[in-house]
């Protein structure tokens, strides 16, 4: 098939098409066979009117005006499962769902109104939230480590943690960043974060194609840190982490970047010793989707989980590259209602009941997002009384006896 | 058609307010500023007007904080002009002075109907579009939540809502200023892509305002915080040390026996 465009009427299809067709890496969308892999493999494909497979063919005819105009457009929760599951290996996660958004945008159809807060939110002030940058460090209220600001005093660091916008402002999420800070600091890390100069680095918004808003993220975000000198940036937020790891370097701006659980399990050895708590219980683990399926890094967590003396990890029915997706990624996390209106399941609900199944007595995650969508489905379940969700950051404090209070 | 929008940076209580050390005013250097929200409406609800009535809209601001962001946004939204008024002042205007600079400009722009929202935090009474529609001697409605043509071309329906559940249809005489509530559906989102490329296509016009300033005929005595007269109390610790602290807090209320 030939690389002509199949309308090219407008300035704004032309964007589309090159979009979808000349992916700065990756297969091209010409490549598609129509298999629909995609669509049977995508978790919430059957509610789709326009699933992936759907939206690559109406693309060669010429008829995104009706695409853009369904529910479907908005449905994408970022989980990359069609891009797994692909036979030609197109990045349909990365290049379909964020061009048919970007298109939609741009011809002026509204988004939902909570993805549009959420937006607004990010644009003016840098956080989902909506929370004034001056509260950034609330989550350090009370803290008895020592936090370097370094937007108030700039110094070379070891590690430039980037705390993320839910463990900076989400109560639940708070506890989180505070046990990082504290497991990092008992490894005689040097690290400093950005205080209330951190914004978000957009990667649900890239995904839900608002291309410009990401862009401009990426511009503030690449001058804010050229500013400072460190080896690494850490960061707790797996889509944050994906965003700067594939996404901003196509903007030149290339810093080296770790999720958490890869770079505490690099240094399991160190780690080890501090390990002395044990904690008797099943538990099981979730493979968020950005570094487990996206980044295909399965192993590091579970690293760190079984370093934990007493505990005793299961697997899920659907685990690795095949676990299910909590939903809330690509922007889901400000879409639950919608999803669930024209979905017909949230799909965190879904998957507490593959946790349940194990009889695992925890389930740990290692994304800021997972915390209170899982929460919330233990109680839809009403399994608070079996089951708790716990970040893998929580139960590592426990085991070194630094989280708060003492207890588990 | 041509339709006149006011729109209006006010303080944006996402971040705490500062008030100068002598208690005579906000700090405005220290305040962020937002978009007015009914000034939002304002906005949506002109556009909607050029969408289904052809109306050029030209959207107006004093020059005061970055309202230049708004502009591009408004820009972006697709509105035909946008004039900006200098405000070298240290505060924004009040009403009287909006309504003032704007009622020896609207008569040069050979508009028919102003609209801008019907309140705003910084003013008193929601009083700038009715001192406006004095100072032109123009009709006034307020508190407006969507407008239509009338079958009277030189008309406009307002729709105004009433406590009870009323809604009163009015019909209301050109040259009119209208104070928007909130407009027909709610404010469009425009992608930031397109305020990018506003910020780099659009001009504005520049219009000067006033550079003296009248004394206002009421001083302000003291501009302060309010007091915070009780707190909530924030129950801490684990969820048996909660439910013991709760336990015991009824039962000093006397609920609990």
């Amino acid at each position: 098939m030939s690389g002509e465009l199949a309308s090219g009427s407008s300035s704004r299809v032309a964007e589309f098409y090159r979009m979808l067709f000349e992916p700065p890496e990756g297969s091209t969308a010409w490549a598609c066979m129509q298999c629909g892999l995609c669509t049977s493999s995508c978790p919430l494909g059957d509610a789709m009117e326009y699933p992936p497979r759907r939206i690559i063919a109406e693309a060669w005819s010429g008829t995104l005006e009706r695409v853009i105009r369904s529910p479907s457009v908005w449905m994408c929760v970022g989980c990359y499962t069609c891009s797994l599951r692909c036979p030609r290996q197109i990045d349909l996660t990365d290049t379909v769902c964020p061009a048919v958004r970007d298109y939609a945008l741009q011809e002026g159809i509204q988004p939902p109104p909570e993805l549009r807060a959420a937006f607004q939110n990010l644009y003016l002030y840098g956080n989902v939230f909506g929370q004034s940058p001056r509260k950034r460090l609330e989550w350090t209220r009370g803290l008895e480590v020592t936090v370097r600001d370094l937007s108030k005093s700039p110094e070379p660091v070891e590690v430039l943690w980037l705390v993320g916008c839910y463990p900076s402002y989400h109560p639940r999420n708070q506890v989180v960043a505070r046990n990082m800070a504290r497991i990092l600091t008992a490894l005689g890390i040097r690290w400093g974060i950005l205080g209330k100069e951190e914004r978000a680095l957009g990667d649900c918004d890239r995904l839900f194609g608002e291309e410009g808003l990401f862009e401009m993220l990426v511009e503030n975000n690449r001058r804010l840190f050229e500013r400072f000198q460190f080896e690494k940036i850490v960061l707790l937020d797996p889509h944050a982490f994906r965003a700067l790891e594939k996404f901003y370097p196509r903007f030149g701006a290339v810093f080296p970047a770790e999720h958490y659980t890869t770079f505490l399990a690099s240094r399991l050895q160190q780690l080890r010793p501090w390990l002395v708590k044990p904690i008797k219980a099943r538990v099981t683990y979730h493979d968020n989707c950005c570094v487990g399926r996206r980044c295909r890094c399965f192993d590091a967590p579970r690293a760190l989980l079984a370093a934990i003396p007493g505990l005793e990890l299961v697997e899920m029915e659907r685990n690795r590259e095949h676990a299910l997706c909590c939903g809330g990624g690509g922007g889901g996390m400000w879409l639950d209602a919608f999803i669930t209106q024209h979905g017909g399941r949230r799909l965190s609900d879904v998957r507490i009941q593959h946790a349940l199944k194990t009889g695992a007595e925890i389930l740990a995650v290692s994304c800021p997002f997972e915390l209170s969508r899982f929460e919330n489905a233990v109680k839809v379940a009403g399994a608070e009384d079996r089951l708790k969700v716990r970040d893998i950051l929580e139960l590592l404090a426990e085991s070194m006896g630094l989280n708060e209070g003492g207890g588990p | 058609m041509n339709v006149l929008v006011v729109v209006r940076l006010v303080p944006d209580l996402v971040e705490p307010l500062v008030v100068t050390p002598q208690e005579d005013n906000l700090d405005w250097e220290e305040t962020a500023l937002v978009l007015n929200e009914s000034d939002d409406h304002a906005l949506e609800e002109a556009l909607l007007l050029k969408e289904k009535y052809q109306a050029r809209v030209t959207v107006v601001a004093f020059d005061f904080g970055e309202i230049d962001q708004v502009l591009y946004m408004a820009a972006a939204k697709g509105v035909d002009r946008i004039i900006k008024i200098s405000w070298p002042h240290r505060e924004p205007p009040n009403s009287l002075e909006i309504a003032e600079t704007l009622a020896q400009l609207v008569p040069t722009l050979k508009v028919e109907l102003v609209v801008m929202g019907c309140q705003s935090p910084t003013e008193f009474l929601g009083m700038a579009a009715p001192q406006l529609a004095a100072a032109l001697d123009w009709s006034y409605v307020g508190v407006v939540r969507g407008l239509e043509a009338s079958e009277h071309p030189e008309a406009w329906k307002a729709y105004k809502e009433y406590p009870g559940a009323v809604l009163a249809e009015m019909e209301v005489q050109l040259p009119a200023v209208v104070g928007i509530l909130t407009a027909s559906q709610p404010p469009r989102y425009v992608p930031v892509s397109r305020i990018r490329a506003a910020a780099q296509q659009t001009r504005f016009e520049m219009v000067e305002g006033p550079r003296e300033l009248k004394e206002p005929s009421a001083a302000i005595r003291r501009v302060y915080l309010t007091p915070a007269t009780a707190h909530a109390t924030m129950l801490r610790g684990s969820e048996e040390e909660v439910a013991r602290q709760l336990v015991e807090i009824l039962l000093e209320k006397g609920i609990l026996k």
